[in-house]
């Protein structure tokens, strides 16, 4: 029943949202016209977009920065994420001993931690990755430890039934039952990888974007600011898009994926 | 003669989709009398439920009339029960207080409904299990309450869609039965949708046999049993007799094999 | 799924209500075991290695900062939880408010649902020093922030749970001449507390996040400022003790919201320890 929908239609239900920024874009640029309200408390959309084109080599240059220690950190989660999920449910030993600790370690805000891995890790890339990878890190983890143990007791039954070993029964039955509980939060630890470089950044650096927020609020450079928001915000979106697409490839088959049928009658 | 509870009149039913259209009901054309127990008896998927919700008002047909209890059908219909095949509960209500939510709903008297709504819990056998909430119940009590709150404002027409379809069939055949005192001692009219034979023929006054794709009612059939019915009336000649030639008729346009 | 639920018999009303023994072992015991095992062993390789407290302070030592500290947290701490209320509050109202907007009109729903996805994705948290600029170093900017890390999971997990409806239970109220208000509020707004809570009970550690980096960016009191402090002048015992501080009062917020989820939807799966039915 799958069908590509018509290029109108996507249009159609573009055009809802597209209208309603334009409006807000249009009203916030004739505010700030009008009202003549000072630039450094709130400069209009046309001149953050003259901002974001006067300091395009400085962003780009801050947001390779940013980017490596998101991608690090994010890498770093998903792997260990995943790996960790299958272990706690490989072996309830494990499950018994490593969870409660995963669970206390989310009682401690990540983000106050994080000045201590600056006094232990110093300046460089490493408090930042650390950041980033603890806060993307449980989403992860947790979504994909429920979808390991989301699979049904039947289609476990059967399974074994046909003698499958441990490792068998994972890649035949609960992994592919996890994939989808994997991706929800993969793309729910996106944001949180970058909030994780922004805050290390914060703590101690010269370089990235988030460091370039802070440059840019000293020197009241509203426009400047809202220019580095938008890059910061772009990035998480890149890698947002990445997840998705990655999602549509490995999960075809799922609801969160695939196109609706249109048909959702009850008779 | 009795008077006309439910009048439907060249119903028929399109369901636009991205896919194209969908055709689920054709032309349907029957009248139920008052006090009748009356069943659609089809596959699934051939658009019996299109159909139910359709007399209830809860879907608009593309073309065609219908009317309940002689006025025509444009919301929701003022004096009904519905059935469905899931007990669709409020887990968040104890049996009692989810039986009480259609007259919550239709600003009655709470006081005086919760007496009637107690006396029906107890004519079901669910008497002592009103402070229960839904899940403390097996699936055939669970539809029992849902009975009960289609029951609960004295409606004197009832739609079940496939009430027993989820059910085991031991617990189907009584329930079946309880159905039938419940009616014996109310006489409301019944449309009761269904796709198992012998549970039409048990219930029904009448059986009108639904073709799918588009649904199309082909035939209706009178089942002749006396009533009260029993589980002797299962061995009855007469209903072995019109199961059977039920049977042949799906046969023969083709729903079974 | 039906099956093996057919006995006309009266199920046990689960195992939730059998006492507190399941209880201590699964929620208590493990992790007061595993924690305890984790503080000894910070303990002793603070001790056998006799690091330096500006480098790594042992967990007594830590714990007895918070007391022997006890008058500047008690400074500090009650602004920072006046941040995350606040924050929290607003998200909890703003939240509800829009996920019930976006269920009851489809235009909305179409303008409002597209716009989120997007804006779910910034990370917020780097909104602070604009924040700063526009309210100055005073409380404002922290509760905004609160505000904004905890807003999305709240409107993202309601609307979820007011459309999580199935088609027959509308259908059911429906029949009963129902309005649109009585529909949504018997059957939308009931079926989707226990999605809210679950959103809720995951802002609050983000309400937590976002009033502490408010003040990393610039503030001259709270918890978040402390950390700072104790950070620049390398005091890593106080900034352990503040941690701690952090910590349980997000665990305390946290309990908080799980008691009041208790009182509000005590008919809920999770709180009678029974299989979920797919439904």
């Amino acid at each position: 029943m799958r069908r590509l929908r018509s290029i109108p239609e996507i249009y159609r239900d573009l055009m809802y949202p597209v209208v309603a920024i334009s409006v807000f874009l249009g009203t916030w640029e004739a505010y700030v016209r009008i009202s003549g309200i000072p630039n450094y408390i709130l400069p209009g959309p046309s001149e953050i977009l003259y901002s974001l084109f006067g300091y395009a080599t400085t962003l780009y240059g801050h947001s390779l920065v940013t980017g490596y220690e998101v991608l690090l950190g994010y890498a770093c989660s998903v792997v260990l994420g995943g790996l960790f999920a299958v272990m706690v449910v490989w072996s309830s030993t494990l499950d018994k001993s490593l969870m409660p600790l995963f669970l206390f370690s989310q009682t401690v805000s990540k983000i106050a931690v994080a000045p201590l891995f600056v006094v232990w890790l110093g300046f460089g890339l490493a408090p930042k990755v650390l950041v980033a990878f603890l806060i993307s890190f449980f989403p992860i983890f947790i979504s994909t430890t429920a979808g390991l143990k989301s699979a049904e007791t039947e289609m476990l039954e059967l399974i074994q039934s046909m003698s499958a070993s441990t490792a068998q029964v994972f890649r035949k039955v609960r992994i592919p039952t996890a994939l989808p509980h994997f991706f929800a939060g993969a793309k729910v630890a996106v944001p949180f990888a970058t909030v994780g470089a922004i805050v290390g950044e914060w703590m101690a650096s010269d370089s990235g974007l988030g460091y370039h927020l802070l440059l840019m609020q000293g020197e009241l450079d509203t426009a400047g600011l809202f220019a580095t928001l938008l890059t910061l915000s772009f990035v998480s979106i890149i890698l947002y898009v990445i997840v998705m697409r990655l999602e549509r490839l490995a999960i075809p088959w799922h609801v969160s994926v695939r196109q609706e049928t249109g048909v959702n009658m009850t008779w | 003669m009795a008077e006309t509870t439910i009048l439907v009149e060249d119903v028929s039913m399109v369901f636009s989709t991205r896919d194209g259209d969908v055709h689920a009901l054709d032309k349907v054309d029957f009248a139920a009398r008052e006090g009748e127990f009356f069943s659609i008896l089809g596959p699934s998927g051939c658009g019996k439920s299109t159909l139910l919700r359709i007399i209830g008002g809860l879907l608009r047909p593309t073309a065609g009339r219908v009317a309940v209890n002689g006025s025509r059908v444009v919301g929701p219909t003022p004096d009904v029960g519905i059935v469905f095949q899931s007990p669709v509960l409020m887990n968040w209500r104890t049996v009692l207080e989810n039986v009480m939510l259609q007259a919550e709903v239709r600003h009655l008297n709470l006081k005086q409904y919760r007496e009637r709504a107690m006396g029906l819990l107890e004519m079901v056998g669910l008497a002592g299990f009103e402070d229960k909430y839904p899940y403390q119940l097996s699936g055939g009590m669970q539809q029992r309450a849902s009975i009960c709150r289609a029951l609960v404002h004295d409606p004197p027409l009832l739609l079940m869609d496939e009430p027993f379809g989820a059910l085991d069939a031991l617990t189907r055949e009584r329930m079946n039965l309880e159905l039938l005192r419940i009616w014996e001692a109310s006489r409301k009219t019944v449309l009761f949708i269904t796709h198992s034979i012998p549970e039409a023929v048990f219930l029904s006054d009448r059986v009108a046999i639904m073709s799918p794709r588009p649904g199309h009612l082909d035939e209706i059939a009178s089942t002749r049993l006396p009533r009260p019915r029993t589980m002797a009336t299962m061995e009855d000649e007469t209903f072995v007799k019109t199961v059977g030639t039920i049977r042949r008729s799906l046969k023969q346009e083709g729903s079974i094999d | 799924m039906n099956v093996g639920r057919q006995t006309e018999t009266v199920r046990p009303a689960g195992r939730a209500r059998a006492g507190w023994g399941g209880f201590l072992t699964a929620e208590i015991l493990y992790p007061a075991v595993a924690v305890t095992l984790l503080l000894t062993v910070w303990q002793l390789t603070v001790v056998v290695l006799d690091l330096r407290p500006t480098f790594l302070p042992s967990p007594t030592a830590a714990f007895s900062k918070v007391f022997r500290s006890y008058d500047t947290f008690v400074t500090h701490a009650p602004v920072t939880i006046f941040e995350i209320v606040g924050g929290y509050a607003l998200s909890i109202v703003l939240g509800v408010a829009t996920a019930f907007v976006m269920v009851w009109s489809r235009v909305m729903e179409k303008i409002v649902s597209p716009i989120l996805v997007f804006l779910q994705t910034i990370p917020y948290i780097s909104v602070a020093p604009l924040l700063i600029i526009w309210f100055g170093f005073n409380i404002a900017p922290k509760i905004v922030v609160s505000f904004l890390m905890s807003y999305f999971p709240i409107v993202v997990a309601t609307a979820a749970g007011m459309n999580a409806v199935e088609n027959d239970m509308i259908d059911m109220v429906r029949s009963m001449s129902a309005s649109k208000w009585q529909v949504f509020w018997k059957s939308r707004f009931p079926n989707s507390l226990p999605y809210f809570f679950s959103g809720a009970k995951i802002a609050v550690a983000f309400a937590t996040s976002g009033a502490i980096v408010g003040e990393y960016v610039g503030a001259d009191y709270g918890l978040g400022y402390l950390i700072v402090l104790s950070n620049s002048d390398t005091n890593s015992e106080l900034l352990f003790a503040t941690i701690i501080v952090v910590s349980a009062i997000g665990v305390g917020f946290f309990w908080l919201i799980h008691w009041v989820e208790k009182l509000c939807i005590p008919w809920h799966v999770a709180f009678r320890e029974e299989e979920g039915r797919a439904r």
